[in-house]
């Protein structure tokens, strides 16, 4: 059984169900934003958009996207390795052989949200969703 | 003009219903569809009424709600009247391919209260006088889906991702001349062989703070000028003789088409369908004014249909929607459709119905 969501992890699912039109109760942290939710490239666009605007930030180009696996990419398989330790509910089944960095797109999780919110120690405004 | 090309299949969403059978439930009773206008605070321009889409679910019209972010009223009712057209000619889910798009659009949506937002506050009135200023909250206060949503060209390009249709597709932008001018130039297009059928007509949604000013600054307000007024009428056109092969209901004939510019353009416009057609003004039966105001040169005798009257000036959508009720048949057989733009541009179409409806 899941735990319950965390005040920030609430306010991300908020955001990315309204971003995508989604049932936010069918979200969890280990949603995958395309293949489970059906982000397109002009929804990350909106997303970075939409949380900028709920925590007053300014998130530079692709930081927040580089999420788990960052911009080094010289130990891929070390990288998965750990996400998959942090991560076991992603439907880790889609990939069948190693995961590329072609693949990387498909890892942008609620997760990867939340670990960036909280690497910049934002807190939701109000305290929560 | 051109190898005959049917109309198989109409859909509309108008301030009188949100079914072309609503609408022309509406335009029988003559009740009118103005009223105060909700959708912004009109109350301080000479006309503070519109003709408003009311009760429209847009969602039951998409197959991919997330995409209703990216539309505004008008591509959503582009989207709800061509599904709509599609259903009532019976056309196969499995023929998409060669299926083209063309939707006419007086203008776009600016969304004004988005870029209200992005600058306030502002107690100084800065973004009034200091461009940079003004692009700088521009740019961290709009949302990057702002472009997407108000390019004229997304009515058209919803209408295609939304059901499949993944032909030629283009967009027209004449002012109220719109919808005609897309129904007139998809003809060519099925005519031609670019397209094996296409869903074209007009939709606009002109209620914004920049409408009534324009129309306001224009003196066209204490000319009489009718209410803005909002939505669609979309038709799927097809060659006729297609239609028939595949068993479809033609529920009228394409027979002419013209458009004409500068003075007299619209009386050109007409003298040009009528010769095509080899008609006298008195062989028409039923006049489709499209808010352009009568026209000369017709005996009384010939009807005149001007939905304009009950719903406002509905912009591209206008002609179209007139062009959509008369299908019925129930007014004449040999109608004609003109649309006049004050910016320019007459259009004027020649449709025989086949028949009346049941």
């Amino acid at each position: 059984m899941n735990a319950a969501p965390s005040p920030l992890e609430g306010t991300v699912i908020r955001i990315v169900a309204e971003a995508l039109d989604r049932n936010p109760a069918t979200i969890t942290r280990a949603s995958s934003l395309i293949d489970d939710l059906g982000a397109e490239s002009i929804d990350f666009l909106d997303l970075v958009f939409r949380i900028e605007s709920e925590f007053g930030i300014k998130v530079p180009e692709n930081e927040l996207w580089q999420g788990q696996i960052g911009a080094d990419r010289s130990d891929l398989g070390r990288d998965i390795a750990a996400l998959r330790a942090r991560l076991p509910e992603f439907r880790w089944d889609r990939f069948p052989g190693p995961v590329t960095e072609a693949d990387l797109p498909r890892l942008i999780t609620v997760q990867t949200i939340v670990d960036y919110l909280q690497d910049r120690h934002l807190s939701p405004p109000g305290g929560g969703a | 003009m051109m190898g005959q090309v049917a109309i198989t299949g109409a859909g509309a969403v108008t301030p009188l219903g949100v079914t072309l059978q609503a609408t022309r439930e509406g335009v029988e009773r003559g009740v009118s569809a103005l009223d105060v206008c909700r959708r912004i605070d009109a109350s301080l321009y000479a006309e503070s009424r519109a003709g408003e889409v009311r009760g429209f679910d847009a969602r039951a019209h998409y197959t991919a709600t997330k995409a209703l972010k990216l539309a505004d009223r008008a591509t959503r009712f582009a989207v709800a009247a061509a599904g709509m057209a599609l259903a009532d000619a019976a056309w196969p889910a499995d023929r998409r391919e060669n299926l083209g798009v063309l939707i006419g659009c007086a203008g776009h949506d600016t969304q004004d209260e988005a870029i209200a937002a992005a600058l306030a506050p502002d107690p100084d009135h800065r973004s009034v006088h200091d461009v940079p200023f003004l692009s700088s909250r521009l740019l961290d206060g709009l949302t990057p889906l702002w472009l997407l949503t108000m390019l004229p060209n997304m009515a058209s390009s919803h209408v295609a991702i939304q059901l499949g249709a993944t032909g030629p597709n283009s967009t027209v932008m004449s002012d109220a001349a719109a919808g005609i001018h897309a129904i007139g130039e998809a003809c060519d297009w099925i005519a031609g062989g670019q397209a094996g059928a296409m869903l074209a007509g007009g939709s606009d949604c002109p209620l914004t703070p920049h409408t009534y000013a324009a129309l306001q600054q224009s003196g066209a307000f204490e000319r009489g000028a009718l209410p803005p007024a909002e939505g669609a009428a979309v038709f799927l056109l097809e060659a006729a003789d297609a239609a028939r092969a595949r068993g479809a209901r033609v529920q009228a004939v394409i027979t002419a088409y013209a458009t004409r510019t500068g003075a007299c353009g619209l009386s050109r416009a007409i003298a040009d369908v009528l010769q095509q057609n080899g008609w006298r003004a008195s062989d028409v039966d039923l006049l489709c004014l499209g808010g352009a105001g009568d026209v000369s040169g017709f005996p009384d005798v010939v009807r005149r249909l001007d939905s304009a009257s009950l719903i406002g000036a509905a912009g591209a959508a206008g002609a179209p929607i007139d062009l959509a009720v008369a299908l019925d048949g129930r007014r004449g057989r040999h109608v004609l459709c003109v649309a006049h733009s004050s910016s320019g541009p007459a259009a004027a179409l020649t449709i025989v119905v086949e028949g009346e409806r049941p």
